[in-house]
């Protein structure tokens, strides 16, 4: 399979999209994926997001073309983490 | 005691990159995780805090003697640095309040929640470096251990009801129900952002008008990437300084390796940090179940709404030029010119994403936080050199545009330091009018939502 190129956003890519990191690379790691992590900071999406297979967003972010984007507070909140970890799977078109 | 009192100042002694690693494996052992996950957690927090060292060194190198020429040639007092958010709270987290206060205020808010004092469940553990900044700014003026914890807990009382106050607007402006956002230097703007608003309300032809966020958001992208920011920021500040080429490209591109490189260092804090937030979470969330909160989390999850994220760019420009023009301003913006999002998230809500609002209501904000910054300088200075940071001997302060927005804190130093008079009484006039506008517009958030509301409750019923 494909290297997977996830992007990383928050408002400063400091501190809620380290959480967000840590947990998507575990979750991939754990089903065998190789996965390329990126953070950054919210503004300098428009710039980064070429070549990307996923967004994953704790902040609202306008446009970035055809690449998915899923907005999660989840993996800070502790509520609905299972829902947002299935829509990272489904959007990344991996297995369940 | 004696041997009690010497092993505590001897670990006080070692600096932050060792004594974190020791006190975060005891924490988190208190919270509930394993040895070796706390540990490793902790060793984290102390690395970071080497490589936040190293970025200071080539921030104080670079930008430090950058300011004293603009003194010396232009006769700009711009002698203090601003050194950013994420300096602030490593200091702040390297302070000897820091642990104590960490449980203190965790303790605290369970407490408020279970009297009903507070909605919010602030789960939320990066961001207590605010409540920390604001006791430790305290325990180094007064020299005093209580006075610390005494106006760290206030400040985090005061801030749970500000987020319970703006609740409404975070589930109906920015589209998060069942959150709040207990973030020091954000919400305590709120109610004199309310209060522009109302008056902006009353000013005719001025409250029609609008602009368009997505507009400005492309002609301003650019101060959104650091590493453009601190280039074109380098050059500037090199030629206003009158280096010669060489020393100009030099600045342009160091200054741009600060902004790249600091996030990533700060963010091995938060790393290191996550074991202990997520227990204090479990302690907290388990203690209430079922019970109707708000869940406090960080000002971040909302600064990507398009009016903020416009606001924050268009804010760049416009601060830089306000720290030459306003009299009373020393502070050099460079760092947080990359978190201005943070202290004017509630310029532009206040105005529901209006964004002519959005820019007046931020330009107060700052001219609020040039002053506070730099009246703070003096401290924030004491306490980054008690923590063991390399600042440059001699003349440079630090400071920052978000410390300069930690005005709750500022107004209680202001108003408990007696010897000070004058001061006493600035701090006492401010809160007196602060309180004064909060108490004026203790209506308008859930007025201005006042259909979204009634619509909810309707379908509840």
């Amino acid at each position: 399979m494909a290297k997977k190129k996830i992007l990383v956003a928050c408002g400063s890519g400091i501190a809620t999209s380290t959480v967000v990191a840590n947990k998507v690379k575990e979750l991939l790691n754990s089903k065998g994926v190789d996965a390329h992590i990126q953070q950054c900071k919210a503004a300098e999406v428009p710039s980064l997001i070429d070549g990307f297979d996923l967004l994953v967003t704790t902040t609202p972010i306008g446009d970035v073309g055809n690449v998915p984007v899923v907005r999660t507070i989840s993996f800070i909140s502790g509520i609905g983490i299972e829902k947002d970890i299935e829509l990272i799977i489904e959007k990344l078109g991996l297995e369940k | 005691m004696d041997t009690i009192k010497g092993a505590v100042d001897f670990i006080l002694g070692l600096g932050p990159s060792i004594m974190l690693p020791i006190i975060l494996t005891i924490l988190g052992l208190l919270f509930g995780q394993k040895l070796g996950k706390s540990f490793r957690a902790g060793l984290t927090v102390g690395v970071g805090f080497v490589g936040i060292n190293l970025v200071i060194e080539l921030l104080s190198g670079s930008l430090g003697p950058a300011a004293q020429a603009l003194v010396h040639r232009l006769g700009l007092n711009l002698d203090v640095l601003d050194v950013g958010w994420p300096i602030g709270a490593a200091i702040a987290f390297g302070t000897p309040v820091a642990p104590i206060l960490i449980v203190l205020i965790l303790i605290l808010n369970v407490v408020l929640l279970a009297t009903n004092l507070t909605k919010t469940m602030d789960i939320d553990l990066w961001n207590y470096w605010h409540f920390i900044f604001a006791g430790s700014v305290a325990y180094y003026k007064f020299d005093s251990m209580f006075m610390g914890l005494l106006v760290g807990c206030i400040t985090a009382v005061i801030i749970f009801k500000l987020a319970d106050w703006t609740a409404p607007a975070a589930e109906h402006h920015f589209g998060l129900p069942g959150v709040s956002f207990p973030h020091t230097e954000s919400v305590n703007f709120a109610p004199l952002m309310y209060a522009l608003n109302k008056v902006e309300d009353k000013i005719p032809g001025f409250n029609k008008l609008n602009a368009n966020p997505e507009t400005i958001q492309k002609r301003f992208g650019i101060f959104g990437e650091p590493i453009m920011m601190g280039v074109i920021l380098g050059i500037i500040l090199g030629i206003l300084g009158g280096y010669d080429l060489a020393g100009i490209l030099d600045l342009g591109i160091k200054l741009a390796a600060v902004l790249v490189i600091l996030p990533r260092m700060v963010s091995l804090l938060m790393e290191g940090l996550m074991p202990i937030s997520e227990g204090s979470r479990e302690f907290i969330q388990k203690r209430f179940p079922g019970k109707e909160i708000y869940i406090g989390l960080d000002a971040a999850v909302v600064v990507g709404h398009p009016a903020a994220m416009a606001i924050s760019l268009i804010m760049v420009p416009i601060t830089i030029l306000l720290a030459a023009a306003l009299p009373y301003n020393r502070m050099l913006p460079f760092a947080d010119l990359a978190g201005i999002c943070y202290v004017t998230v509630w310029a532009v809500a206040a105005s529901r994403g209006n964004i002519v609002r959005g820019i007046v209501n931020s330009i107060i904000t700052m001219a609020i936080i040039f002053f506070v910054g730099t009246d703070l300088a003096g401290l924030t200075t004491t306490m980054g050199k008690a923590v063991g940071f390399n600042f440059p001997e001699g003349a440079t302060m630090i400071s920052g545009i978000d410390l300069g927005g930690h005005i709750i804190p500022w107004m209680m130093i202001k108003i408990l330091d007696f010897k000070d008079k004058a001061g006493m009484l600035l701090g006492l006039g401010a809160a007196v009018v602060y309180g004064l506008l909060w108490f004026w517009v203790r209506n308008d958030i859930k007025k201005q939502f006042a259909t979204e509301i009634a619509e909810k409750e309707e379908v509840a019923e």
